[in-house]
C-alpha cells in the first residue's frame, strides 16, 4: 500500500504546486491594477497525507480600506469646491488687471471728478457714461458666470447620481455572486471588484461599510442612510437645466429620504454631491448676493431725491434697472446684478441727454423737484460732487451678503473680493492637505495588500522546486514500480 | 497411499496458489476502481489424522479475506457529488432490484430523473428533510428514499427573522407627539431612519422602512412601515397604518426592558421576529452596526452543497440555503465480511452482522468529504511481490507433484 | 517567509506621480513668477488680504485722477490770475490818465477815449477763457462774463445807461446840451440813477451773464473748495461804472465844473474796484495754494500706497531662485531615485 499511497500523495503535492504557480501568475497578471489585491492560497495537509489547495484568500484590510475611502470622499468634495471658486474668481480676476467691479467702480469715481471740474466738457461726459457702462456690464458679467457655475453644479449632480445609480446596481450584482458562491469557492476577483465599486461610490458620497455574514456587506452613508442592503437603493435628482439667480435647484433623494437641503434630516457629509450643492446652494448665491448687493447700492447711491422737500420717491439715476425704482435700502433683490443698466434718459445713443449727469432728474424729464441744478448754470458741479460723496458714503447692505452690513460701495466692492479670494485660499490649502491624505491612505492600502513582483518571484522560485521535487518523486516510484515488474517477469 | 497423498496435497497447494493469483489478478485489475477494497487470501491447513509413524499430507484450505475495513487516500475532483467517506460507514444504496447495498464508491452524478446514481447504476439513498421527522430508523431502510437534484421546485422563502443593531443619537432632539412618526400625519418627522428588504410568501421583495423618534430623554419610539405604502414624495404620510410601533427605553446608553424584539408582520408574508435587544442609544451619530432580514426570493436553485455530516443543502441563487437531503451512513460490526456485489457494492451477510443506519456527525461513523473519491486499497508494489511469491510457490507444488508422480510411475513400474 | 510588504506598484503609483506632479507644477509657478516679478495668483496667497490690497488700488486710481483733475484746476486758477493781473495793471493807467485829466479839462475829449479804450481791455480780460470755460463767470461757465459795450447795435446794459442819461437830463449824452449839467445834477445823477444801474439786480440782468456763484473745486478727498471769482463781484461793478462813466456819459461836453466832479467819482470807483480786485487775487492766491498742497498730498499718499501695492504682490527674486534651485534637485534625485527602483527587480536575477 504504501507505494500506491506515496504515489498518490505526490501526485496531489504536484497538483498543488501548479495550483499554487496558477496564483502567482494571477498575481503578476495584475501587478499593475490599482485595484488588484495578492492572492494566497492555503494549503492543508489531508488525513491520509495528501496535499491540496483549500481556500484562494486575499490580502485584505478592512480598516485601511475605510480609511482610503473616507480619504476619497474628502478629497472629491474639496477638488469640487476649488475648482467652482476659481470659475468664480473669473468675475473678479488678478487685481492688477483692474477687471473687477471695485476697479471699475473706482473709474467711475475718478470719471465723476474729471466731469466735476469741468461739467461743460463733453470728452467728460461721455467718459463718465462710458465709465458707467463699464461697472453695470461687469456686474451682468458677473451674474451671467455665476448662473452658468450653479447650472453646472446642477447638472454636475445629475451625473453623479446617475453614475451612482449605475454603480450601486453593479455592486449589487457582484455581491449576489458572491454571497451565493460555495463555502470555499475562490471569490477573491469579485471580492477586488467589490471594494473597486466601493472606491466609486466613495467618490460621490462618503460612506460606511458594515460587514454581514457570508462575506455579505451592507453600504450606508455617512449620515446612516442606506444605500446598499441586499438590495440597492434609489438615489434620485431632479436636474433643473439652467439656474437663474433666486433660483433653487432640487434636493437629492436616497432611499426615499432627502439627504441634501435645508429639510434633510439626515444630511450627507461628504463627497462630490454635497461640495456640488455647497457651490449651489451656498456659495455661490451668496456672491451673487454681494453683486446685486452693490447693484442696488449703485442704484440708491445715484438716485434723485425730491429737492422740493415735498415727499415724492427718490428715482433711479445714472444707474436704474428694469424695475425702474430705488430698491429699498437693505434688502438684496436677487439678480438685480443681471438687470442693472445705465439709464437710457443719459446715454445719447439711445436718445437720452448727458447734461443729466449735471443736473440730475434723468427719470423724470422736465419736473422742477427732481433737478438738482436750479439755475440752470452749464458749470454746475454740486450734484458731481454729491455723487462722489455718495460713492464713499456708508450706507445699509443686506447682511445675506457675507459682507459687512454697513459699508461704502467702494469698500463692500473691495470686500467682496476678498472674500472671493480668501475662500480660495483656505479651499486650496485644503485640497492639499486632502491630497496628501488620500495618496497617503492609498500608499498604505497598497503597500499591505498590493502585488509585489519579488515577492512573487520568491514565491513562484519555491513552487517551482516544489513541482520538480514532486515529479522526481513520482519518478522514483515508477522506477521502484517498473524494478517489481522486471522481478516478475 | 502417501504418494498419491502428497500428491493431492500438492494439488490443493497449486489450487491454493491459483486462488491467490486469482486475487492478485482481481486486485491488480481493480488498482483504479474508486472504492474497491483489496482482496486477500488467507491460507488454513487441513489436517488429517495422522499416526505416529506415517504421515498423511492434508491440503490446504483458502480463505478469502476482504480488507474492507481499510482505507483508502483521497482523490480530489471538483464535483460536489463525488463522495467520499472519512472513517467508519458505508453509502447506503439501492440496487437494481431495490434491495439494500452498501458502499464506499461515491462517483455519484445525477441521472436523467435526478437521482445520484454511481458508476455500477446503484442510487444513493437517503433522507428528504420535508418529509423526515428527524429520527433515523436504525436497523432499516423505512423512510430513506433516493437522493433526488433537480426539479427541485422554486421555492420563496418568507422573512420571519432579523436582527437590528443601531446607535441611535443621544443628543437628537424631541418630536413632539403630534409629529411622531407612529401619527402617520402629513407634518410627521423622526430622528433617525433605516430600511431593511424583507420577502413575502410570494418571494417578493418589501421594503420596510424603520422610524426612529426621541419622546423624551432616553426613550425612543420606533415605528415600521411598508414603503410600497409611502407617499409620493417617499415618505409621509403612509397609506396603510404602521405596520408595528414599539417604545423603547435605554439606560446608560442601552436597551433596557421589554421589547427585546419586535414582530413585524410583513405584508404578504409571515410575522418577521426583529432582534433590537443591542441597539444603543449613546451620543454620536446613528450608525448602523448590522441590519438583516432572512428571506429569499423564488429564485431557482444554483448548486447543491454537501457538509461533513451528510446534510445535502440547495443554495438558491439568492445565497440562501436550505438543507434538501440528509445522506446517513450505514455500518455493520464486522465489515470485512460483508458480501461483495458486482458493481463495488456490499451486501450484508450473516457474518457480517446487522446493518445500523446512522447520521455521519454520530458517534463510530465517519464524516462525508464532498468533492473527493476513496482510491482503491491496491499497492501495486506489493501484489507484484505476492504474485512472485504465488508464482514460486505454484511451480514448488508443481515439483512436488511431479516428484510424487514419478515416485508413482516408479511404484507402477515396479511389477515387472 | 514574507519579503517587506512592498507594492510594486507603489514606485509608480499614485503618491509618487502626484509628487513629481506637485513638484513639477511648483516649477512652472515658479518660473511665471521670476517672469513677471509678481506672485502668480495673488489672490490665492493673500486670501483676505486681498480686500486691502483692492481697496488701496481703488484709492490709487482715484488719487491719479484726483491729481490731473487738480493740475487742471492749478492751471486756470494761474489764467485767472494772470487775467486779474492785467485787469489791475489796466485800471492803475487809466487811474493815472484820469488823474492828468483831472487837472486840464481841455482833454476831455481824449480821456473819454482812453476809457473807451481802457474798457475794451478790461472786458477782454474779464472775458478769459480756460479750455472752453470762461473762467469769471462762476458757474455759467458757457457765457461769457461781458458782452462788447461799444458793438452796433448797442448791448442793453448801453441801452440802459442811455436811457437812465436820457431819463434824468431829457437829453441824450451826445447832446451839447450837456455842458449846461450842472455838477450838483451830475453828482446826484451819480449817485442814484448811474449807481443804481450796478446793483444786484440791474448787474445779473443788463451788464453780466456771470453768475454770482463761484466754481468750486474738490480738491482733495470731498472737501469742497472754491477756485474762482465771478464778475458779478463789487470788483468788477465798480471798474465798469468808472469805465462806463467816463467813456459814456458824454464827457466831451461836459463843462469844467461837471468834467472834474464826473473825474472824482471814476477816480473813486476806480479805486475802490482797484482795491476789491486786489482783494479777489488773494482770494484766488489762497486757492492755488490749496490746489498745491492737495496735488503734493495725494502724490505721496499714492506713492506710498503704490510702495505697499507692489512690495504686497509682488516676489523676492533671489529667494524664488533658491527654491527653484533646490525643487530642481529634488525632482532629479527624484528621478535617480525612482530608476533604481525600478532596476531593483527579481526578475533581472532569474
Amino acid at each position: 500500500m504504501s507505494l500506491g499511497s506515496a504515489w498518490s500523495v505526490g501526485l496531489s503535492g504536484l497538483s498543488t504546486a501548479s495550483d499554487q504557480m496558477a496564483l502567482v501568475s494571477r498575481n503578476v497578471a495584475r501587478a499593475g491594477d490599482v485595484s488588484a489585491t495578492r492572492k494566497v492560497g492555503e494549503q492543508v495537509t489531508t488525513a491520509t497525507g495528501s496535499v491540496r489547495l483549500a481556500v484562494v484568500g486575499r490580502v485584505a484590510n478592512p480598516l485601511l480600506l475605510e480609511g482610503l475611502l473616507s480619504s476619497r470622499s474628502n478629497y472629491a468634495g474639496e477638488s469640487v469646491t476649488a475648482a467652482a471658486l476659481d470659475r468664480l474668481h473669473l468675475a473678479v480676476l488678478d487685481p492688477k488687471l483692474d477687471q473687477s467691479p471695485a476697479a471699475f467702480i473706482a473709474a467711475l469715481d475718478g470719471s465723476l471728478r474729471l466731469l466735476a471740474n469741468d461739467p461743460t466738457s463733453q470728452a467728460a461726459a461721455s467718459e463718465l457714461l462710458g465709465s458707467a457702462h463699464s461697472v453695470a456690464k461687469s456686474l451682468n458679467d458677473a451674474t451671467a458666470i455665476i448662473s452658468a457655475v450653479r447650472s453646472d453644479a446642477d447638472r454636475a449632480i445629475a451625473d453623479s447620481v446617475t453614475a451612482l445609480n449605475v454603480t450601486l446596481r453593479e455592486l449589487e450584482g457582484v455581491n449576489r455572486e458572491i454571497v451565493t458562491a460555495p463555502a470555499h469557492a475562490d471569490m477573491t476577483d469579485q471580492l477586488d471588484k467589490r471594494d473597486a465599486l466601493l472606491k466609486l461610490v466613495a467618490d460621490h458620497v462618503g460612506i460606511r461599510v458594515v460587514p454581514r455574514g457570508a462575506n455579505d456587506i451592507s453600504v450606508y452613508t455617512d449620515s446612516g442612510v442606506t444605500l446598499f442592503e441586499t438590495v440597492a437603493r434609489k438615489v434620485t435628482f431632479n436636474s433643473s437645466g439652467v439656474l437663474g439667480p433666486g433660483v433653487t435647484g432640487h434636493v437629492v433623494t436616497i432611499d426615499g429620504l432627502d439627504v441634501t437641503g435645508p429639510d434633510a434630516l439626515m444630511p450627507l457629509r461628504s463627497g462630490s454631491i454635497v461640495a456640488q450643492i455647497d457651490v449651489r446652494d451656498n456659495i455661490a448665491p451668496t456672491f451673487q448676493t454681494q453683486m446685486d448687493e452693490l447693484a442696488r447700492g449703485l442704484i440708491e447711491a445715484f438716485s434723485d431725491p425730491d429737492r422740493s422737500g415735498g415727499g415724492k420717491p427718490n428715482l433711479p439715476g445714472l444707474f436704474t434697472w428694469t424695475g425702474a425704482t430705488v430698491p429699498p435700502s437693505g434688502s438684496a433683490i436677487a439678480g438685480l446684478a443681471a438687470r442693472i443698466t445705465v439709464n437710457s434718459q443719459i446715454d445719447p445713443g439711445r436718445g437720452g441727454s448727458l447734461s443729466y449727469l449735471r443736473d440730475g432728474g434723468s427719470s423724470a424729464p422736465g419736473d422742477p423737484d427732481y433737478n438738482a441744478n436750479i439755475s440752470g448754470a452749464s458749470g454746475f458741479s454740486g450734484r458731481l460732487f454729491e455723487l462722489v460723496g455718495n460713492l464713499s458714503e456708508e450706507r445699509k447692505f443686506d447682511s445675506a451678503s457675507g459682507l459687512r452690513s454697513r459699508s461704502s460701495i467702494l469698500d463692500f466692492s473691495s470686500e467682496s473680493v476678498g472674500w472671493i479670494d480668501a475662500r480660495r485660499q483656505s479651499s486650496t490649502n485644503r485640497l492639499e492637505l486632502r491630497t496628501i491624505i488620500r495618496d497617503r491612505a492609498d500608499q498604505s492600502l497598497l503597500s499591505v495588500t498590493g502585488v509585489n513582483l519579488d515577492q512573487e518571484m520568491a514565491d513562484l522560485l519555491r513552487f517551482e522546486q516544489s513541482f520538480q521535487a514532486s515529479s522526481r518523486l513520482i519518478a522514483t516510484i515508477d522506477q521502484m514500480i517498473e524494478t517489481i515488474l522486471e522481478v516478475a517477469r | 497411499m502417501s504418494i498419491y497423498g502428497t500428491m493431492r496435497t500438492s494439488i490443493s497447494g497449486m489450487s491454493a496458489q491459483a486462488d491467490r493469483l486469482s486475487t492478485i489478478g482481481d486486485n491488480v485489475a481493480n488498482v483504479s476502481t474508486n472504492g474497491y477494497k483489496r482482496v486477500s487470501t488467507e491460507f488454513s491447513t487441513l489436517v488429517l489424522q495422522a499416526a505416529g509413524t506415517s504421515y498423511e499430507s492434508g491440503s490446504v484450505e483458502t480463505n478469502i479475506r476482504r480488507h474492507v475495513v481499510d482505507q483508502g487516500t483521497f482523490n480530489y475532483s471538483k464535483s460536489v457529488t463525488d463522495l467520499a467517506i472519512n472513517g467508519q460507514g458505508f453509502f447506503v444504496v439501492e440496487g437494481a432490484n431495490a434491495e439494500l447495498l452498501l458502499t464506499r464508491a461515491g462517483a455519484f452524478t445525477p441521472n436523467e430523473e435526478g437521482e445520484l446514481v454511481n458508476a455500477a447504476g446503484a442510487k444513493l439513498l437517503g433522507y428528504d428533510v420535508a418529509n423526515w421527522g428527524g429520527g433515523v430508523v436504525v436497523n432499516g431502510a423505512a423512510g430513506l428514499e433516493p437522493v433526488r437534484l433537480s426539479r427541485r421546485a422554486l421555492t420563496a422563502i418568507p422573512s420571519d427573522e432579523g436582527t437590528l443593531l443601531a446607535n441611535l443619537p443621544a443628543d437628537a432632539t424631541t418630536i413632539a407627539a403630534a409629529n411622531l412618526p407612529s401619527a402617520n400625519a402629513a407634518s410627521s418627522s423622526f430622528s433617525s431612519r433605516t430600511s431593511l428588504v424583507s420577502y413575502d410568501t410570494l418571494g417578493r421583495e418589501v421594503t420596510l422602512d424603520f422610524y426612529f423618534a426621541k419622546t423624551a430623554p432616553d426613550t425612543w419610539e420606533v415605528a415600521v412601515y411598508d414603503r410600497a405604502a409611502a407617499a409620493a414624495s417617499g415618505s409621509f404620510p403612509y397609506s396603510g397604518p404602521a405596520l408595528s410601533t414599539n417604545t423603547l427605553t435605554f439606560s446608560d446608553g442601552r436597551l433596557t426592558g421589554a421589547p427585546s424584539s419586535i414582530s413585524v408582520p410583513v405584508p404578504g408574508g409571515s410575522s418577521a421576529v426583529i432582534d433590537i435587544s443591542e441597539m444603543t442609544q449613546f451620543a454620536g451619530d446613528f450608525k448602523v452596526i448590522s441590519g438583516s432580514v432572512n428571506g429569499a426570493a423564488a429564485v431557482p436553485v444554483s448548486k447543491f452543497e454537501l457538509s461533513r455530516d451528510g446534510v445535502l443543502t440547495a443554495v438558491y441563487e439568492n445565497g440562501s440555503r436550505i438543507p434538501v437531503f440528509q445522506i446517513p451512513l450505514a455500518r455493520v460490526n464486522s465489515p470485512d465480511n460483508l458480501t461483495a456485489v458486482s458493481g463495488n457494492t456490499f451486501l450484508p451477510s450473516l457474518t457480517s452482522g446487522d446493518v445500523q443506519i446512522g447520521l455521519a456527525s454520530d458517534a463510530g461513523f465517519g464524516s462525508v468529504i464532498s468533492g473527493a473519491l476513496e482510491q482503491s486499497t491496491v499497492d501495486i508494489a506489493s501484489e507484484m511481490t505476492a504474485m512472485i511469491e504465488a508464482q514460486r510457490n505454484y511451480t514448488a507444488n508443481s515439483r512436488v507433484f511431479q516428484t510424487g508422480a514419478d515416485l508413482a510411475e516408479v511404484a507402477v513400474n515396479l511389477r515387472g | 517567509m514574507v519579503v517587506t510588504p512592498l507594492s510594486t506598484l507603489m514606485s509608480t503609483s499614485t503618491s509618487f506621480a502626484s509628487h513629481l506632479r506637485r513638484a513639477q507644477g511648483e516649477t512652472v509657478k515658479i518660473q511665471a513668477e521670476v517672469a513677471s516679478g509678481r506672485l502668480y495668483d495673488v489672490g490665492k496667497t493673500l486670501g483676505y488680504g486681498t480686500e486691502a490690497l483692492v481697496s488701496f488700488r481703488q484709492e490709487i486710481e482715484i488719487g491719479r485722477r484726483s491729481i490731473d483733475v487738480n493740475k487742471q484746476v492749478a492751471a486756470r486758477l494761474d489764467a485767472s490770475q494772470a487775467a486779474l493781473d492785467a485787469i489791475v495793471t489796466n485800471a492803475n493807467g487809466f487811474m493815472s490818465a484820469l488823474m492828468s485829466a483831472r487837472g486840464d479839462p481841455r482833454t476831455a475829449g481824449i480821456v473819454s477815449e482812453q476809457a473807451e479804450s481802457a474798457f475794451k481791455a478790461f472786458t477782454d480780460a474779464a472775458n478769459t477763457s480756460f479750455a472752453g470755460s470762461f473762467v469769471f463767470s462762476g458757474i455759467e461757465t458757457a457765457l461769457a462774463p461781458f458782452e462788447d459795450y461799444f458793438s452796433t447795435p448797442p448791448p442793453a446794459s448801453r441801452n440802459a445807461v442811455a436811457a437812465a442819461f436820457s431819463t434824468e437830463f431829457g437829453f441824450s449824452s451826445a447832446d451839447p446840451a450837456v455842458s449846461n449839467i450842472s455838477v450838483s445834477s451830475m453828482q446826484a445823477f451819480m449817485d442814484n440813477t448811474f449807481a443804481s444801474l450796478f446793483d444786484d439786480a440791474n448787474w445779473n440782468s443788463t451788464w453780466s451773464a456771470a453768475s454770482s456763484q463761484p466754481i468750486s473745486s474738490m480738491v482733495s478727498g470731498s472737501r469742497e473748495v472754491t477756485t474762482s471769482v465771478s464778475a458779478a463781484s463789487q470788483a468788477f461793478r465798480s471798474l465798469t461804472a468808472a469805465f462806463v462813466l467816463v467813456a459814456d456819459s458824454g464827457t466831451k461836453n461836459l463843462n469844467d465844473a461837471t468834467f472834474v466832479a464826473l473825474i472824482d467819482q471814476a477816480v473813486e470807483s476806480l479805486g475802490k474796484g482797484i482795491a476789491l480786485m486786489t482783494e479777489l487775487q488773494g482770494t484766488l492766491g489762497t486757492a492755488q495754494q490749496q490746489v498745491q498742497a492737495a496735488i503734493e498730498t495725494t502724490s505721496v499718499r499714492s506713492d506710498l500706497l503704490e510702495e505697499y501695492v507692489g512690495r504686497t504682490e509682488g516676489v523676492d527674486l533671489s529667494e524664488l531662485s533658491v527654491r527653484l534651485n533646490s525643487l530642481l534637485n529634488q525632482l532629479e534625485a527624484t528621478y535617480a531615485v525612482t530608476g533604481r527602483l525600478q532596476n531593483l527587480s527579481l526578475l533581472n536575477a532569474l
